[in-house]
């Protein structure tokens, strides 16, 4: 394997942990909130969250562009005050992977939390539990499954993205490529063995992936006995 | 509002919990879903029991008393205002009917965590053994029976050592050996907090079993207002009011239930059985080693255990046969059986200075009464065998 493909490996590694990682931050309380909300803005939002999810990456990436772009509007307020470049950067494919992301993080936690029975905030209060007691003792272990789903979902995902990356990151190595711009690159110049050894790693991780995300379900739903307990 | 004859209390008899300081004074109103007002106080160790029919609002009043529900007036907890106050800081111990048991942790992680939210946890383990959880504490919740959840439920509310208990039907359900238990746990929570309860029940006995007063139901212009009486003339105004109501169909022969004073005569420990006398009659309950002989002790009857004869029957097995005079009849089914409600009184009670001279129902089915044809003011046997006694 050439450097330049663990370098991709690498970035892909790192680009999955740390989206996963801020998504997680970011989503756990949103998700909390909307769930519990019963704000006529509601299904705006539920829409809003979900659009990544049917929307066309290149449509995303587009926008992001636009959006982003040093020449203008907040990317040139962004690059003049903050010193930051979104577009063409390990910056901007994180944040355009958070984004792509989403749903597949805040549509299990959100559906958990919505799951979770209506008294247990009553209950808990009764026992003494105050708010933030209640959701870090009791709701955040209650919905555990429903974070190793979301965050496995958001891992494996952004390491499958393709779309976005190369509209925003540009495919620069070291830096915004990540594996599958790098197996793309490799079909492109006919180096097939090099994009097998990557399609093969990119098949394994999927597979192990899905395996990790049904054995997850199979923990929740298995009726622990009492000398495991013990 | 009738005064409250704290003596005849069936409850504690511990020494030390003989002083009666006022734990609560509730004067609530709620409006979900039907308006309610509640105007009383409860002392210490006193025990007071809501007695209505089903979806009358006795969880909607508890949970407004708890603080997970609107209400408004005033709620004084040992003298401090809880109104204003969120549920996790009143002084309140609330065991719901449908509690939630957090099914993610076994019972002895929860009891440790829910002991770590309050700022001086009660110390709940002497009444873990009673409870029969000793060896349940590894399970979690989903793991156990219903009984079980509910005792594990009490147990959760106790750590709080708040002196105001409320408990939305905790003892339905339970086969009687649990249910003694829980009364026992209750009422020694009750003592060592020296706190004050309130109580959700269905089961007539178990109500005169467990409690000193009752909280009975009284409409108002759409406003439903608590009156509070003792428990035995509660117990009887509830099953009038029930006999009384449109919705007949609804009731059933099991639920009546009886109670009256006897004096202890004599315990015969060797054939199992304790005699009391009531107004120059014999009866007999199981052998009860606590009732003191000369003392006047409160017995139950339940109506459906009961049967009448018009004649003694001296050469039968049942061993309790009381001279009873016939007051009234109502039509009271039991499951699909047909059946009449015949309220008696104990013959010649009044003039024999008997306590509190009660009214007492026997549940008889329809073919018996066809048969029997019982008419008002005839003298007839009430008829049981001594378990229909409890002492």
């Amino acid at each position: 394997m050439s450097e330049g493909d663990l370098q991709a490996i690498f970035i892909t590694l790192k680009l999955a942990a740390l989206s996963t990682l801020a998504l997680l931050v970011i989503t756990i309380p949103c998700a909390y909130w909307l769930a519990r909300s019963k704000r006529a803005i509601k299904p705006f939002l539920e829409t809003l969250i979900t659009l990544p999810l049917v929307l066309p990456p290149t449509v995303l990436g587009y926008y992001f562009l636009v959006l982003f772009s040093p020449q203008q509007g907040i990317g040139l307020w962004l690059q003049n005050t903050l010193g930051i470049q979104l577009v063409f950067s390990f910056s901007g494919i994180l944040v355009a992977s958070m984004i792509y992301s989403l749903p597949f993080t805040f549509r299990p936690l959100q559906s958990a939390f919505e799951q979770l029975p209506d008294n247990l905030y009553s209950s808990a209060a009764l026992l003494g539990f105050k708010p933030w007691k209640q959701f870090l003792w009791l709701v955040l272990p209650m919905i555990k499954p429903a974070i190793y789903t979301a965050a496995t979902l958001s891992f494996a995902h952004t390491v499958g993205e393709f779309g976005v990356i190369l509209m925003i990151g540009g495919n620069i190595p070291g830096e915004t490529q990540v594996v599958s711009l790098a197996l793309f690159d490799h079909v492109e110049s006919f180096n097939l063995q090099a994009a097998n050894m990557l399609a093969g790693l990119m098949l394994v991780f999927s597979f192990a992936v899905v395996f990790a995300c049904q054995w997850w379900q199979r923990q929740t739903q298995r009726v622990s006995t009492p000398t495991s307990l013990l | 509002m009738m005064a409250l004859n704290s003596d005849s209390s069936m409850g504690i008899s511990d020494p030390q919990c003989t002083s009666k300081p006022v734990v609560a004074h509730i004067e609530l109103n709620c409006s979900e879903p039907v308006t309610q007002q509640l105007d009383c106080q409860l002392k210490t160790l006193q025990i007071t029991v809501l007695l209505a029919p089903s979806g009358t609002g006795k969880s909607s009043l508890f949970n407004a008393i708890a603080g997970v529900a609107p209400a408004s007036g005033g709620l004084k907890v040992t003298g401090q205002q809880q109104l204003g106050m969120p549920a996790h800081k009143r002084r309140i111990a609330y065991v719901t009917q449908s509690p939630l048991l957090f099914d993610h942790l076994s019972i002895a992680a929860l009891l440790k965590l829910v002991a770590k939210q309050q700022a001086q946890p009660f110390d709940i383990s002497w009444a873990i053994d009673p409870l029969g959880l000793t060896d349940k504490l590894v399970y979690r919740a989903h793991q156990l029976s219903g009984g079980q959840r509910q005792r594990v439920a009490l147990l959760l509310a106790m750590i709080k050592g708040a002196p105001l208990l409320l408990l939305d039907e905790v003892l339905t359900g339970l086969d009687q050996l649990n249910k003694q238990a829980c009364i026992g746990v209750i009422k020694d929570y009750l003592c060592k907090v020296q706190g004050a309860a309130l109580l959700a029940c269905h089961q007539l006995d178990d109500v005169l079993a467990l409690a000193d007063s009752c909280l009975l139901q009284h409409t108002i212009n759409n406003s439903t207002q608590w009156q509070m009486f003792p428990v035995d003339e509660g117990v009887e105004r509830y099953q009038q009011q029930l006999l009384e109501s449109q919705s007949s169909e609804n009731i059933q022969g099991s639920q009546f239930t009886s109670m009256f004073y006897g004096q202890v005569h004599a315990h015969f420990p060797a054939l199992g059985l304790t005699e009391y006398h009531v107004g120059g009659q014999r009866c007999f309950a199981a052998y009860n080693s606590e009732h003191q002989i000369g003392r006047l002790q409160p017995l139950i009857l339940k109506a459906n255990r009961l049967g009448l004869s018009k004649i003694a029957l001296p050469e039968s097995s049942f061993v309790n046969q009381l001279k009873v005079r016939i007051t009234a009849f109502y039509p009271v089914n039991m499951g699909k059986e047909q059946g009449m409600l015949v309220k008696v009184r104990l013959a010649n009670s009044e003039q024999d200075g008997v306590h509190k001279p009660a009214s007492l129902h026997v549940w008889i089915t329809r073919l018996s009464f066809n048969q029997l044809q019982p008419k008002l003011d005839e003298t007839w046997y009430l008829i049981g065998k001594a378990d229909a006694l409890h002492g």
